[in-house]
């Protein structure tokens, strides 16, 4: 669920709000003590060199932790990170990109590990890979004169659709392909 | 010496940035509407992308932000604004920025403000534009780089470094590179962006040259490789953002000890200011190798070890935000807060400048990269980036209000500006990030994916504008007359 973009989001709320709500709580607490006398301030140092030590300690082990975990989630990895690891992938499919569509070797995957080989002709535009359920599987950015290669895991049969995120002129909303997955 | 010297250009600054954010914002909401009703051609929405991103970003708030910052060091440091390097800055700036909207609006150059090289070379040959409007583009760009690489850090260290101080002209005691920190976050835009900048300047003006003839198109093959031309402009474009970030968590160094209310913050300095100035050479040094993860999405071009040094880099900026979270946070709590517009402006423009850190951060992660990047996610993270330095520069200028316009600002209209702004910006982020979450494609019309969040954009869209409305309606009153016997008392009485 973590790598996934609904999961990074999901995340990224349940660390904001809480933050949101301390920074908030703070300044209010600020702002109430703006109005105190100097003497009612005094005492509250050693509360805040406690907090800075336990400040600094949270995100040094956040750090660590994001840092270490998502090494698995690059897809570049992804084939040596499993257990056992994987073989070259049996399946490769060349993808063109262009103003404004795809065009792909075949349309008709199997289930599991597919390397896609894919190139611009003309400007930037990126290949999505969105699975049946509209969850992103992985996302290539195309530089003209450029190839790339990706190695992804198709989980799911069903219709998968390609989109293109790089803003690439006119017709850049409408450069949708789509493959099935059997 | 006048003091007329000191506020003639920033005034001229935050005026025209006003007008490009009247304008750059009406665009955005125009889209927002198109997304709901349609009412727009596929070819037209484009163009007020463009528009809107490069009004919004350059006219509106890099000039806001140089004006306000140029009358802080000139303030401070007691040296008048005036001279051949202010000029042009502000000229050049929105003679640039006039040219690309010409170029935008009348000749259709739609390629988002960004770029996205080589679509504007490509949009010429594929016909969506001609050839004079993508001269006119890239000349815009031409001087808009200019003023952003060269005119406007020089104008800052001709003012921190050299020429003599005049006492009638300093205002505030806040002098010093390293000491105060709240003056240290100005050296990494002085020193980082001209050498960052220079490639992509030299770049640009080497296509403006062949674009008039000047020189053949063959000697310049080497900017036109998209590879070639993408390394500059991130390095470039990624560092300006940053560079603009750390001003922004200087200028709340700067400010918060100012409305901090205890005796013993008669020097009106930050919590600790060693964990300040730490925070900005950390955050400096850190962000400058982290423009990879503009590129992450490129698994074979861009070599494994950059983008993982890219990513270790954008973690480490956060390093940098979380010593600033914790020194602000200590500063105004330990010696209390005095509630002002300028210094809840700060505030909460610096809260949301950290909340949007978490998803900057979790966009420089490979793994997520691959699943966020291109969606509304990005957008996410960029709008709210602008809005929180612009929400912190809102601050600072309620802080010059009286000096700049010679009477002080309404409280009541100040605050439901910095009010309506904070909300709208936090209610951006969210709602784009969980666009981006479903997949929803940036800078695309109709949206395929997520389209739902329109509406919620429109609301927070017409709050935000209804936010700047309160500041316009500020601006009703005639300018007051600011005494110059009186200067030097404008600014300390509020301290």
């Amino acid at each position: 669920m973590l790598v996934t973009g609904a999961g990074a989001v999901l995340l990224f709320a349940y660390l904001t709000a809480p933050f949101l709500v301390v920074f908030v709580t703070l300044l209010y607490l600020a702002v109430r003590r703006g109005r105190a006398t100097p003497r009612d301030l005094e005492g509250s140092k050693r509360l805040v060199l406690a907090a800075e030590v336990v400040w600094l300690i949270a995100i040094g082990v956040v750090w660590t932790v994001i840092n270490v975990v998502s090494i698995a989630w690059i897809p570049w990895l992804q084939p040596y990170a499993s257990s056992p690891p994987q073989s070259e992938p049996s399946q490769v499919v060349r993808v063109e990109a262009f103003m404004w569509g795809y065009t792909l070797e075949t349309y008709e995957l199997k289930q599991g590990t597919v390397k896609f080989v894919a190139r611009s002709i003309d400007t930037i535009h990126s290949m999505t890979i969105y699975s049946p359920r509209g969850e992103i599987v992985a996302t290539v950015m195309l530089m003209p004169g450029m190839t790339e290669e990706i190695v992804v895991e198709l989980k799911e049969r069903g219709e998968y659709v390609i989109r293109c995120l790089e803003f690439c002129g006119d017709g850049h909303p409408a450069m949708v392909s789509k493959f099935r997955v059997v | 010496m006048r003091l007329e010297d000191l506020t003639r250009y920033p005034r001229l600054m935050v005026l025209t940035s006003l007008a490009w954010f009247l304008a750059g914002g009406t665009a955005g909401l125009l889209m927002v509407l198109a997304h709901l009703t349609g009412f727009l051609r596929m070819n037209e929405y484009p163009v007020l992308l463009s528009f809107h991103g490069t009004a919004m970003t350059f006219g509106g708030l890099f000039q806001l932000m140089m004006g306000l910052s140029l009358l802080r060091v000139g303030f401070c440091y007691g040296k008048p604004l005036r001279g051949l390097l202010v000029r042009a800055s502000y000229f050049l700036l929105n003679i640039g920025m006039a040219l690309i909207a010409v170029a935008v609006l009348a000749f259709g150059v739609r390629t988002s403000y960004t770029l996205m090289f080589p679509l504007p070379a490509v949009g010429v040959v594929k016909g969506l534009w001609s050839m004079e409007g993508l001269a006119i583009f890239v000349w815009g760009v031409i001087l808009v780089l200019l003023v952003i690489v060269g005119l406007y850090p020089a104008t800052l260290a001709r003012l921190i470094f050299t020429g003599k101080t005049e006492e009638a002209l300093v205002l505030e005691r806040f002098m010093g590179t390293l000491n105060p920190s709240g003056m240290a976050g100005m050296l990494p835009y002085v020193f980082i962006m001209p050498p960052l900048g220079s490639a992509i300047t030299v770049g640009a003006v080497a296509i403006g040259l062949a674009l008039l003839g000047a020189v053949p198109l063959g000697s310049i093959g080497w900017v036109l490789s998209p590879m070639n031309f993408n390394y500059p402009f991130w390095i470039f474009a990624h560092n300006l953002m940053e560079a603009m970030g750390i001003m922004a968590i200087a200028t709340v160094y700067w400010l918060i000890p100012r409305y901090t209310a205890s005796e013993e913050q008669r020097a009106r300095s930050l919590y600790s200011e060693r964990l300040g100035l730490l925070a900005i050479v950390f955050y400096s040094t850190a962000a400058i190798m982290a423009f990879p993860h503009h590129l992450f999405t490129m698994p074979t071009s861009q070599p494994h070890g950059l983008s993982y040094t890219g990513q270790i880099a954008s973690w480490l900026t956060g390093f940098g935000a979380a010593f600033s979270v914790f020194n602000v946070l200590a500063t105004a709590y330990v010696f209390g807060l005095r509630l002002t517009p300028a210094s809840l402006a700060a505030m909460l423009g610096f809260g949301v400048y950290v909340a949007d850190g978490f998803l900057a951060m979790q966009l420089g992660t490979i793994g997520w990269a691959y699943r966020l990047h291109g969606t509304y996610a990005v957008t996410a993270h960029l709008m709210t980036i602008l809005l929180a330095v612009a929400l912190v520069w809102i601050g600072a200028l309620y802080h010059s209000f009286r000096l700049l316009f010679g009477r002080p600002e309404n409280a009541r209209l100040a605050y439901l500006h910095v009010l309506l702004t904070a909300v709208a910006a936090i209610g951006l982020l969210y709602t784009m990030a969980f666009m981006g979450a479903e997949g929803a494609p940036r800078r695309a019309y109709p949206l395929p994916v997520g389209a739902e969040g329109a509406v919620p954009l429109l609301v927070l869209g017409a709050l935000l504008a209804a936010g700047q409305l309160a500041f316009l309606l500020q601006l009703r009153s005639p300018r007051g007359k600011v005494e110059e016997s009186v200067g030097s008392a404008i600014l300390d009485d509020r301290s």
